[in-house]
């Protein structure tokens, strides 16, 4: 080894990254080397000063004053004694409402997947399985706004469905309904857990993304062609170049 | 009788589990507790006094809102140092996210304007010089070898590869020794 190698692996050297043979290699130029073993003196006395730093310092000025103006402005909506008791029954019954809200989203997932795109923008399954809901905005006037106007457009898309129901298959016509049952169920059981903990971004989320789901499956289902004459059952469900 | 910092163990996770359940008072004596060790973290981390007063007001106001998810498992200090590590490094993501990583940022004027300053004669203390590294290789020192992480856990936490840490590690010890005059 020379002293341009020793530069190499000065580093490994000092952090005890070397293997056995390569330290002894180090080891036997710094015995015949006094310009490395100044270099490494160096290096370990700017490590071993770094490592006495103080491992606090104080600030110039108290910062809790705007810490507590921010905790007191971030909680206008939920007073302390609230979030006292929803994290108290968050961490009680926290899993039983995530397991029901997990199946309930699950369920409403693969029943109404026929009826979707191959992929929901915002809702989608990870590797492990899990169900990854994809970011979007979440802000306390956001939820109210996108319930409004769920509420608005499912309601005028269902006058819709009723008045052309005659139109669509008896069996067509079950397999909507059902789906809009079990996403009205879904969004119950979110809305139930989000009472307890409203502020959880995850429920609020999920809130948002069975929305869009209920809204996208009315929009299609009332887009639906007609039924052809003298055909009784629901040609979606067999017809896959009409598949939704 | 195990004591750190003034604090009995039993009466800190006694105040964790106060502030958890919405006690500000509680929560107060955490932050003064505490404050100092995140404040010098985010001072060395951001190299500057005003970002730092942001980040630890930042961190601390994140404490409150995930408080909820400590589990006790590791003590609460540990988990606090952990989380104002993420706090800055998510600054830095914010601020910088058209940059893709810590390894890229380096803002090389600056480093070669401070060096150009000691090269005039200005004395140069540790504390400042590592304030004037880039931030790449400011972020890895500072963790590395102030707070003694690991290279695969700063590349966990910074999203890094481990070989890109040790390489910052070793520009910012060269940098520093040419700084200091060591």
């Amino acid at each position: 080894m020379n002293c341009k190698d020793f530069q190499e692996v000065l580093n490994d050297f000092i952090d005890g990254l070397l293997s056995p043979e390569e330290k002894q290699k180090v080891e036997t130029h710094l015995e015949a080397c006094p310009v490395c073993r100044e270099e490494l003196e160096r290096f370990r006395s700017l490590i071993a000063e770094a490592r006495a730093l103080p491992k606090s310092v104080s600030p110039a000025r108290d910062l809790w004053p705007d810490i507590l103006d921010r905790l007191e402005g971030g909680e206008e909506e939920i007073s302390a004694e609230e979030k006292a008791d929803s994290r108290a029954w968050w961490s009680r019954y926290g899993f039983l409402a995530a397991a029901a809200v997990l199946i309930a989203i699950i369920t409403v997932f693969l029943a109404t997947s026929f009826f979707m795109e191959r992929e929901d923008p915002s809702l989608q399954f990870a590797e492990d399985g899990s169900i990854q809901v994809l970011p979007a905005a979440t802000a306390p006037e956001d939820i109210v706004l996108a319930e409004a106007e769920y509420l608005t457009a499912s309601e005028k898309l269902l006058q819709v469905l009723n008045e052309r129901g005659d139109s669509l298959s008896p069996k067509t016509l079950a397999v909507v309904r059902q789906n809009i049952g079990l996403i009205d169920s879904a969004i119950g059981e979110i809305k139930g857990a989000l009472e307890k903990d409203p502020a959880n971004p995850q429920l609020n989320q999920l809130l948002l993304a069975t929305y869009q789901r209920q809204l996208k499956l009315l929009k299609r289902a009332t887009a639906l062609p007609p039924r052809k004459p003298g055909r009784g059952t629901g040609f979606i469900l067999r017809d896959s170049s009409n598949r939704l | 009788m195990d004591r750190r910092g003034g604090f009995h163990e039993g009466e800190e996770a006694a105040l964790v589990d106060r502030a958890a359940a919405g006690d500000r008072a509680a929560f107060e004596r955490l932050y003064r507790r505490h404050v100092g060790r995140v404040y010098a973290l985010c001072l060395r981390m951001s190299g500057k006094k005003d970002m730092a007063e942001e980040l630890t007001q930042e961190v601390f106001v994140k404490t409150w809102e995930k408080l909820h998810s400590f589990r006790g498992e590791s003590a609460f200090s540990s988990w606090l140092h952990r989380l104002t590590v993420n706090v800055v490094l998510g600054e830095w993501r914010t601020r910088y996210r058209h940059q893709a990583a810590v390894a890229a940022m380096d803002d090389a004027s600056l480093f070669a304007k401070e060096a150009s300053k000691n090269a005039a004669g200005v004395e140069m203390d540790l504390e400042r010089a590592v304030a004037t590294l880039p931030l790449g290789a400011r972020t890895v020192f500072v963790l590395h070898d102030i707070e003694g992480y690991g290279h695969e856990e700063i590349g966990s936490l910074s999203g890094i590869a481990p070989g890109t840490s040790k390489a910052q590690l070793h520009s910012a010890r060269k940098k520093l020794r040419e700084m200091l005059k060591k």
